[in-house]
């Protein structure tokens, strides 16, 4: 409403006529009451833009930082002494603020694992190698103190052999028969299981690990130092991932000071450790990088190498796995209920339905995924299909569906009947109607719907925790049976995770997410602009 | 039914003539001097079967009686115009000849509508192929959202298949029919939404030529328009008459006298009255027809 100011003043002529008197009156406060009401609602726009406002200063505030990743420049020795104490490879003041993927990675450069193993040249090792490897015995000869002896199965010794080994064995037989019939021990070399068993006793199921630890008290299993790469021992100096203590620490959180425990001396930071990270950075060593891996690598067990790639993958591919399936089955149903079925009982209580489906709560499709396809997929023999692409995506395609055919019908509604009459009397069956003139004329409307329908499908979690989606996948899918995860539930992960230098990862996900999400439904209003129709 | 005068060229009846002839004191119509009276076309004989007959032809929506038992026909072409107030069925009628009526649920029909031979209801009916023959225009210009040309080429790529420079000429001579082709021949790719009313229901009136039918059935083709596009449609199917069979309905009375050469007047669902239009307007027999055309009511 705009009216001249000078409305806004009640008329003179209503002040000078006593009859206008009361009426006059009346009029102020009516302005009056109608100046307030508009600031009401502009109250309210505000409120509602403060609370998005201070959201998103938030949320830029605590994932902004997780765009850089602390690096650190120090010397590594790859020697032979690294292969006894890996730590050794780094200097003194620096071996405590690497990051543990780092010291790991020395490791696994610096030489391979070998162990010994009988093994036995059959005929039957020409079709399958691994017939090669028998039991292996241990005596006393081994062992001094090992009164019984212990027989390993070749079972086992099969899960620490590197399995290029055993190729390598059919072809030395097939090149050399003399070797027929042949029983021995050879040194063979040692599988990545049974490496990481020796660096840091994890890897190997527990019914292995009493042989693997036997095996590497008798020096029948250990490490070998890489001579060809390394000669006598080198040592570089490169930039690499700093802790994330460390990156915490450099980016300035309270949490990570060591004045923030009640002894100091406890804290993940010492104080002589937080002197000594100020020195190096002052001296340039350590620096601020890019984080590159948040964009490249999957989810990791230390933070500083934690990236949502696999996340942002899995979830264009469960999108897409949804809009195949939620399209054509949407819109075909749409077609139907819209165009072609009859008004009876039981179209009345389809569409009832469908309107219900819409208000479910999302979770209880997740149960219903459960059932439907890992479930059924079991019982049918496809497999475990938990955590996979396509059970996340059959799972959202059934909660997105009924938006889609509740949108679909909206849109196929809105094209005038007139169309549709001139369609038939010019002769066009019933189908023929629809396809050559109904749905072209509704298609922004559908896509419209469709979009955000699907936007709202890529920001679902609850569902996608039942059918398995929240676990932890290291590597992005490279097919729809890959296990997957999307970026809601590895944001949603994330967050629970005790490092709290996940918690800015988490929020720079969301970040991402949002703007995935905002630039899908920017894609849906570009659309329903540019095809606005006028009949 | 059939002609008792056969005129060599048109001729205007003069107020004389039908005063003489009126039975009432109550004035004449006033529309009875816009009648024309045209010769028949070529090719028609006297005694030719009508291209539509009605026989006790009934429509009911539900229980309720729309058109009841009309027993009419449309002649070869000439003009039939259908008058008579609002909501007395003449719309029902005409959407019953082409079936249209089979899009309303719960709309049935008694008695026979014959047209070129066969039952329009019978069991043996391919719907489709009915509405192919016969071309229909509608109150409201209702062009497709889509190009001038894709609007004309429609029904021969949809029937026919046509396409290339045949289905261009086609496209052409539709145009030029319905006296369209000047004003778009250069904008023919263009969107049909972008025309003025009169220019859609004469592309609307060219997209039904497109496919040669035998009938045209026009259900109150001007009520939308301005004067003037009404004018030129109203000539345009002066000019079809002879090439097609026109059956229009109309409440414009002045319309119905100017351009057709049948009427039926129609009343409550009832046809009361059906007679060569100059007849109907200056001698009518009943005296409902009588009030109707002077204008007492409707």
């Amino acid at each position: 409403m705009s009216q001249p100011d000078a409305f806004n003043q009640a008329p003179s002529s209503a002040e000078r006529d006593p009859r206008w008197a009361r009426e006059s009156l009346r009029l102020r406060r009516r302005y009056a009451k109608d100046k307030r009401f508009r600031f009401y609602t502009v109250l309210a726009l505000l409120i509602a833009f403060a609370f998005l406002a201070v959201f998103l200063i938030d949320l830029v505030r605590r994932g902004a930082p997780a765009l850089r990743q602390a690096e650190i420049l120090t010397e590594i020795a790859y020697t032979p002494d690294t292969l006894e104490k890996p730590l050794n490879a780094f200097p003194e003041d620096t071996r405590d603020l690497v990051s543990d993927t780092v010291r790991w990675a020395v490791r696994s450069e610096v030489g391979w694992a070998e162990v010994t193993a009988r093994v036995h040249f059959t005929e039957q090792v020409k079709e399958d190698p691994s017939n090669a490897i028998v039991d292996m015995k241990l005596t006393t000869d081994d062992l001094p103190f090992l009164f019984d002896g212990l027989t390993i199965p070749r079972e086992h010794m099969l899960q620490l052999i590197d399995p290029s080994e055993l190729g390598r064995l059919q072809q030395e037989l097939i090149s050399d028969p003399s070797l027929m019939g042949k029983n021995e021990r050879v040194i063979l070399r040692g599988s990545p299981a049974l490496q990481q068993f020796l660096t840091d006793s994890t890897g190997l199921d527990e019914a292995v690990v009493e042989g693997a630890g036997r095996l590497d008290e008798s020096d029948l299993a250990g490490m070998r130092f890489n001579a060809e790469k390394f000669g006598e021992g080198k040592s570089v100096e490169q930039w690499v991932l700093a802790h994330h203590d460390v990156d915490q620490y450099l980016k300035g959180y309270k949490y990570m000071k060591p004045e923030s425990y009640p002894d100091p001396e406890l804290a993940p930071i010492t104080p002589e450790m937080a002197k000594r990270i100020d020195r190096l950075y002052d001296e340039g060593k350590i620096r601020l990088a890019f984080n590159h891996y948040f964009f490249t690598n999957g989810d990791s067990k230390t933070p500083e190498t934690a990236g949502m790639w696999p996340a942002i993958v899995g979830s264009v591919m469960v999108l897409g796995i949804v809009l195949l399936l939620c399209l054509p089955i949407g819109v075909l149903t749409s077609i139907y209920l819209e165009e072609f079925a009859p008004d009876n009982i039981v179209t009345q209580t389809i569409e009832v339905n469908i309107n219900n489906l819409a208000a479910i709560p999302s979770i209880l499709f997740g149960v219903l995924g459960l059932v439907a396809f890992v479930t059924f997929g079991e019982w049918m023999g496809w497999g475990n299909l938990r955590t996979t692409a396509i059970v996340g995506g059959a799972t959202l395609a059934l909660m997105t569906l009924p938006v889609i055919i509740i949108s679909t019908r909206a849109a196929l509604r809105a094209v005038p009947d007139s169309i549709r009459r001139a369609g038939h009397a010019m002769g066009a069956t019933r189908w023929q109607v629809v396809v050559h003139h109904v749905l072209p004329a509704s298609i922004s409307g559908i896509m419209t719907g469709s979009i955000i329908g699907l936007a709202q499908a890529m920001g679902e979690t609850a569902p996608l925790i039942i059918v398995g989606l929240v676990a932890f996948v290291p590597e992005a899918p490279t097919g729809p049976v890959d296990p997957t995860t999307v970026m809601p539930a590895q944001i949603f992960s994330w967050w629970g995770m005790p490092q709290r230098a996940f918690q800015e990862r988490a929020a720079l996900a969301i970040l991402v997410l949002l703007a995935v999400v905002f630039i899908l439904n920017a894609i849906a209003l570009v659309i329903r602009a540019r095809s606005e129709k006028s009949w | 039914m059939t002609t008792t005068s056969d005129p060599s060229s048109p001729q205007i009846i003069s107020d004389a003539d039908t005063d003489a002839a009126q039975s009432s004191s109550e004035g004449f119509s006033q529309f009875a001097s816009q009648v024309i009276e045209r010769p028949r076309p070529d090719g028609v004989a006297t005694d030719a079967t009508p291209t539509v007959t009605f026989r006790d032809f009934s429509v009911f929506y539900g229980d309720f009686e729309a058109v009841k038992s009309v027993n009419a026909g449309v002649a070869n072409r000439e003009v039939t115009a259908i008058i008579g107030p609002s909501g007395c069925g003449k719309s029902t009628l005409l959407n019953a000849i082409n079936r249209m009526t089979d899009l309303i649920p719960g709309c049935h029909t008694k008695g026979q509508c014959i047209y070129d031979g066969d039952d329009v209801y019978g069991p043996q009916t391919d719907v489709v192929w009915l509405r192919r023959r016969i071309g229909m225009v509608f109150q409201k210009p209702n062009p497709f959202p889509k190009s001038i040309y894709d609007n004309v080429a429609y029904g021969p790529r949809l029937h026919a298949g046509t396409s290339g420079s045949e289905l261009d000429q086609i496209v052409e001579n539709a145009l030029r029919g319905a006296a369209l082709w000047d004003e778009v021949k250069d904008r023919l790719h263009t969107n049909a939404m972008g025309m003025s009313g009169g220019q859609q229901q004469r592309l609307c009136i060219a997209r039904a030529l497109s496919i040669e039918p035998d009938l045209v059935l026009f259900d109150e083709p001007t009520s939308a328009l301005d004067p003037q596009s009404t004018a030129r449609i109203e000539d345009l199917i002066a000019e079809l008459r002879g090439k097609y069979t026109i059956a229009i309905v109309t409440h414009n009375m002045q319309q119905a006298a100017r351009i057709s050469d049948y009427t039926m007047f129609m009343y409550e669902g009832e046809l009361v009255e059906f007679s060569r239009t100059a007849e109907l307007f200056t001698t009518p027999e009943h005296e409902r027809t009588q009030r109707y055309v002077t204008g007492r009511f409707g």
